[in-house]
C-alpha cells in the first residue's frame, strides 16, 4: 500500500512516456525494431502501432491479474501473454497489410522480446491498477510512436529527398527533385547516426529545461 | 497414488494454475485469429504470386493450384512448389518458389518455360536484404540479366565490370552477398527441380 502510494499516478506515467522516461531516447529500449524499420516512414509508423497493441494489450492483462500473479512465475506470464497478442498483430498485419508486414519481416514476430513492453509490465502494470496502467501504456506507446517516426523522418527524406515512400505510392516530394539522395541513410549506418544525433538533442533540451 | 506425490501435484497446481489457464485461454483465442486469418492470408500469397507470373510471362497469365516438386537441396529434404503460368488456357511455363540466402533468406519466384531449357526471368516474393544495399536484387537492371539464359546449365556470377553473356550474370557493386544469393538459388532450385518439370510438361504435352 505504502509502495503504491509513493508511485506515479495515472496522469504522471502518461506524460513520462513521451519525453522524461521515452522508451527511445531516454530508456534507450527497442533499439533493434529502431534501427532496423526506420527506413521508411510507413513502416516505422506500422511497427510503432502494432506495439502500441501489444503493449496496451499485455498491460491490460497484467493488471487485471496483477493479484494472482507468483513473483516466481511473473516473467512467465509476462512472456505468455505478450507472445499471444503478437501472434494476433502479426498474423492480423498478414491478412490485412500484406506488403507492410513483408516490408517488416521478422521484426514484428520480434516484438515478443521488445524490452519496452516487459519493462512496463514489470514497473508499472503487475503493480498498479488498470486505469494506471493502461495509461502508461499509452503514453509509452505514444513515445515509442514519436521516437521512431522523428528517426524515420530524417533517414527517408535525407536517403530519398521524399516522405511517406511506399511500394505503391511515390511519396511526397519534400526536398528538390534535385536532391542526390543520401543512400546511407537507408542503410545500418544512417540509422545510428539519426539515432545519435537525435538523442543528443533530446538531452540537451532536457539538460536545459532542467536548468 | 502416494500421499506424498498427490501432495506434489497439488502443489505444482497451486502454483501453476494460471499459467496452465492462460495457456489454454490463449491457445484457443489464437486458434480463432488463425482460422480468420488464414484464408486471407493464403489469398494474399496466391494474388503475390499471380502479380510476379504476370510481370515475367506477360498480360493475361494466370496461374493455378501448384506441383510439389520433391527435391534435395543442400543435403536437405524441400518440397518445391511450381506453379503452372497459364495464357488462354495453355500452360506456357512454371514458376519455381525458389527459398535461398542472400544476406539473409530469400524467397524468388523463378521463371521458365514448359519444357524447364529457358529461363524467363525471376521476381522477388520475399525479401530482407538491407534496404538500399542487398534490396537493389529488386531492380531490373539485375533481373533483366536472367531473362532468356538456358536453364539446363548452371548460371555464373561475374564481377560488375566484367564482360556479360553466355551463362555469365555480373554482380551488384556493393550487393555482392545479395547477387550471388540470387544467382545460387536459382542455380540450386533449377538444378533440383528442373528434369521432374520436364517431365511433368511431357506427360502434359
Amino acid at each position: 500500500m505504502a509502495e503504491a502510494m509513493r508511485l506515479p499516478g495515472p496522469a504522471r506515467r502518461f506524460r513520462n512516456g513521451l519525453l522524461d522516461d521515452n522508451p527511445i531516447y531516454r530508456q534507450v529500449l527497442g533499439m533493434c525494431p529502431t534501427l532496423a524499420v526506420t527506413a521508411t516512414l510507413a513502416g516505422a509508423v506500422t511497427m510503432a502501432g502494432a506495439t502500441a497493441f501489444v503493449l496496451i494489450m499485455a498491460s491490460t492483462v497484467v493488471a487485471l491479474l496483477r493479484k494472482r500473479l507468483k513473483g516466481h512465475l511473473r516473467i512467465l506470464v509476462f512472456t505468455l501473454t505478450i507472445a499471444a497478442f503478437v501472434t494476433v498483430v502479426d498474423r492480423f498485419l498478414q491478412a490485412y497489410l500484406f506488403e507492410m508486414s513483408n516490408l517488416l519481416g521478422p521484426y514484428v514476430p520480434l516484438i515478443i522480446v521488445n524490452c519496452i513492453i516487459i519493462c512496463r509490465c514489470e514497473v508499472c502494470a503487475a503493480r498498479q491498477g488498470l486505469g494506471t496502467a493502461v495509461a502508461d501504456a499509452f503514453g509509452q506507446a505514444l513515445g515509442f510512436l514519436v521516437g521512431l517516426t522523428s528517426i524515420a523522418v530524417v533517414r527517408e527524406i535525407l536517403a530519398t529527398g521524399r516522405i511517406f515512400v511506399t511500394k505503391t505510392y511515390p511519396g511526397l516530394q519534400v526536398l528538390p527533385s534535385s536532391w542526390p539522395g543520401w543512400s546511407i541513410m537507408q542503410g545500418p549506418a544512417g540509422a545510428f547516426i539519426t539515432l545519435g544525433v537525435l538523442m543528443g538533442l533530446v538531452n540537451c533540451y532536457s539538460m536545459r529545461k532542467r536548468k | 497414488m502416494s500421499e506424498e506425490s498427490k501432495n506434489g501435484l497439488l502443489h505444482y497446481f497451486g502454483q501453476a494454475w494460471l499459467v496452465i489457464v492462460l495457456a489454454v485461454a490463449f491457445g484457443i483465442a489464437l486458434a480463432g485469429v488463425e482460422s480468420l486469418t488464414r484464408p486471407r492470408i493464403l489469398q494474399n500469397r496466391k494474388d503475390l504470386i499471380a502479380r510476379r507470373l504476370v510481370e515475367m510471362f506477360g498480360q493475361g497469365t494466370t496461374t493455378d493450384a501448384p506441383e510439389v516438386v520433391e527435391a534435395t537441396i543442400d543435403g536437405r529434404s524441400r518440397k518445391v512448389e511450381c506453379y503452372p503460368a497459364i495464357r488462354e488456357g495453355e500452360q506456357i511455363g512454371w514458376g519455381i518458389l525458389a527459398e535461398g540466402k542472400g544476406y539473409d533468406t530469400l524467397l524468388l519466384l523463378v521463371g521458365v518455360d514448359l519444357p524447364a531449357k529457358k529461363i524467363i526471368g525471376y521476381r522477388v516474393v520475399k525479401i530482407l536484404e538491407t534496404p538500399g544495399i542487398g534490396d537493389r536484387i529488386e531492380q531490373p537492371e539485375f533481373y533483366g540479366q536472367f531473362e532468356d539464359k538456358d536453364a539446363r546449365g548452371p548460371l555464373e556470377a561475374v564481377g560488375p565490370d566484367t564482360p556479360a553473356g553466355g551463362q555469365k550474370v555480373n554482380t551488384i557493386s556493393g550487393a555482392t552477398i545479395s547477387s550471388k544469393g540470387v544467382i545460387e538459388t536459382v542455380n540450386k532450385n533449377l538444378q533440383a527441380v528442373r528434369e521432374q518439370l520436364a517431365k511433368l510438361a511431357g506427360e502434359k504435352q
